[in-house]
């Protein structure tokens, strides 16, 4: 088998775990909406309006911690012994680009979630939806990527959520900063896609080196 | 590697190095400068005395020091220049009444003095005044030679003054911490192609020491921060670069904590190394890109190459560099054998480290 039949394979398996505990994706679901209610009721006894700035940091905040409680669970839901199992079948890097193109549908469709209970109950201060798409499928692409090989690196020293999060934050830093500053872009409503292109190019560029730093590194990590 | 870090050349040489910087460092007097003048603000076609405050002078009568005035193309001398104090001169001037500054000119102070040479503060008064030029040169200035201190000296700043020392310290750790980093990193890679547990103590040793000497970064910018910018921290890119790495590799830390068996400690450590280090290279590269810094160099501010004209700064800081560096990989190397020691001790390595390094 090639690595892109490995990879089908893999994330057509991780498609049918996940419909089959239907609960895990429900669950993670109500975790995005419990999240903004709390905002939202916090804010309205406050009595003032959102800024587009503060908008913009609960956001991303928002999908960080989801996507940390999201991703935490891509190598520890599945038995040691079956992982080894996997391991005897596929190459380790069949096994962590199909966490990661998993990781990211599901990212994407959290951040949906997010952005459509955000804008419901808090408004949305997004004018340029172009740019904010992009900007958001990068992110989460980003978000999915980093996380997965973090998750893979907790996986081993016990995945307990305190790790995940302190492996995690730091590391991510860099990735928040870049999608805080662009979102910022698709707030003004004269904005277009040459004024953001460079910082487009420098998160591309992340992502790509993330799965191209979880691709060289993840065989050595598999092997117990 | 191992053997060339037992041996002792290089110990005393970083040694040598580092006194030399302290010694130097702190002994070499910073030059002259002017710290305070009065009145900042003038009309133009007035008279006035003009108090200057300085910095590291002597003056004395019989020096008879100049005091000139010099901006938007003109310049004009002191008509009489009285000496109050060793570092306090008064100066009278009389501005002529067209100058042609179309409303504000800035002028810098320049002050000559035989023993203490030629120093001045930039833009500091103020002439206000509409008046059309009426074409004359109000030269003297080309009676001024600007005459260099005799001594050697550090420059004289404005915000700076006597911590420009510091730069001899805050900034020869943070080197010393990226080179030590660098070697934690080039260690993991070591490991993973080798599987050789020395190199995993290595890669360790390295990162811990490293947070040694970042932690004195941290303290001697915050020092020096809080002197020159009234502030120990502010929202600034370098300073976020330097917390997140101190974050990352205290987590690294507690990764290691959390893992009881030695091969996957250093292999999963190993992969945590190399993943952190180059995402945090890039975080320090990528984050000026996003917001301006208050450091030398960045966001318009002049870097310090800008700042010692006579290369004063220059050897000592290199030697800084050199000592605190060596200091640093000395202080790894005895911990390495160190641990190597306890390791032995407890027979954890089951083929004694010489076969190792091999």
């Amino acid at each position: 088998m090639n690595l892109a039949q490995e990879v089908r394979y893999l994330v057509a398996k991780e498609l049918l775990l996940e419909w089959r505990q239907k609960y895990a994706l429900g669950g993670i679901a109500l975790y995005v909406v419990s999240t903004v209610f709390v905002i939202y009721t916090s804010l309205s006894n406050s009595g003032q309006d959102l800024a587009k700035t503060t908008w913009n940091v609960l956001f991303w905040i928002t999908l960080l911690f989801t996507a940390v409680n999201a991703v935490a669970k891509s190598f520890t839901q599945e038995s040691r012994e079956r992982n080894l199992y996997y391991y005897t079948l596929m190459s380790p890097q069949a096994v962590i680009l199909s966490k990661m193109v998993y990781n990211a549908g599901l990212m994407i469709l959290l951040t949906v979630i997010a952005l459509a209970v955000f804008t419901v109950m808090l408004g949305s201060p997004v004018e340029q939806w172009a740019i904010f798409s992009v900007v958001v499928v990068l992110g989460g692409l980003g978000f999915s990527f980093l996380l997965s090989m973090i998750s893979a690196i907790a996986a081993k020293a016990g995945n307990n959520a305190t790790l995940m999060a302190i492996l995690s934050f730091p590391v991510i830093l860099p990735l928040i900063l870049i999608l805080l500053k662009l979102s910022r872009f698709a707030f003004v409503s004269g904005a277009s896609f040459d004024d953001v292109s460079g910082l487009l190019v420098t998160l591309l560029a992340l992502d790509a080196m993330l799965v191209a730093l979880s691709f060289i590194l993840f065989p050595y990590l598999w092997r117990d | 590697m191992l053997n060339l870090l037992r041996k002792r050349w290089w110990k005393y040489v970083s040694v040598a190095f580092l006194l030399f910087a302290l010694v130097a460092g702190m002994y070499i007097p910073l030059s002259s400068g002017i710290t305070k003048v009065a009145p900042g603000k003038v009309q133009e076609g007035s008279t006035f005395t003009l108090s200057i405050k300085t910095y590291n002078t002597d003056f004395n009568k019989e020096d008879e020091p100049q005091v000139y005035l010099s901006g938007d193309d003109h310049s004009f001398c002191a008509e009489a220049v009285s000496v109050l104090a060793p570092q306090e001169l008064e100066a009278v001037f009389a501005v002529p009444d067209s100058l042609g500054l179309g409303g504000k000119g800035f002028f810098s102070i320049i002050v000559d003095d035989s023993r203490t040479g030629t120093f001045f503060l930039r833009d500091e008064l103020a002439i206000s005044g509409s008046n059309p030029s009426n074409g004359d040169g109000y030269g003297c200035i080309n009676d001024m030679v600007v005459q260099a201190s005799a001594n050697m000296t550090f420059p004289y700043r404005e915000i700076l003054h006597e911590s420009i020392r510091n730069l001899f310290y805050h900034v020869p750790l943070w080197f010393c911490m990226l080179f030590l980093l660098m070697f934690s990193f080039g260690s993991s890679i070591a490991y993973l192609n080798s599987n050789k547990l020395i190199y995993d103590v290595f890669a360790k040793e390295s990162a811990f020491v490293a947070m040694l000497f970042g932690t004195l970064g941290i303290v001697t910018g915050m020092t020096w921060a809080n002197f020159t910018w009234g502030t120990p921290w502010t929202n600034d890119p370098k300073l976020n670069g330097a917390a997140v790495g101190m974050l990352t590799y205290l987590a690294y830390f507690v990764l290691r904590g959390s893992l009881n068996q030695r091969d996957q400690r250093a292999k999963v450590a190993a992969v945590y190394g190399i993943f952190a280090f180059i995402i945090y290279i890039i975080f320090i590269f990528v984050l000026p890109r996003l917001s301006d810094s208050l450091h030398p160099g960045n966001g318009g501010n002049p870097a310090f190459s800008n700042y010692d004209l006579d290369n004063s700064l220059r050897p000592i800081f290199y030697s800084a560099v050199l000592g605190f560096t060596g200091i640093g990989y000395w202080i790894m190397s005895l911990r390495i054998r160190y641990t190597l020691l306890l390791d032995k001790q407890q027979e954890q390595i089951d083929t004694p480290y010489e076969s190792m390094v091999s």
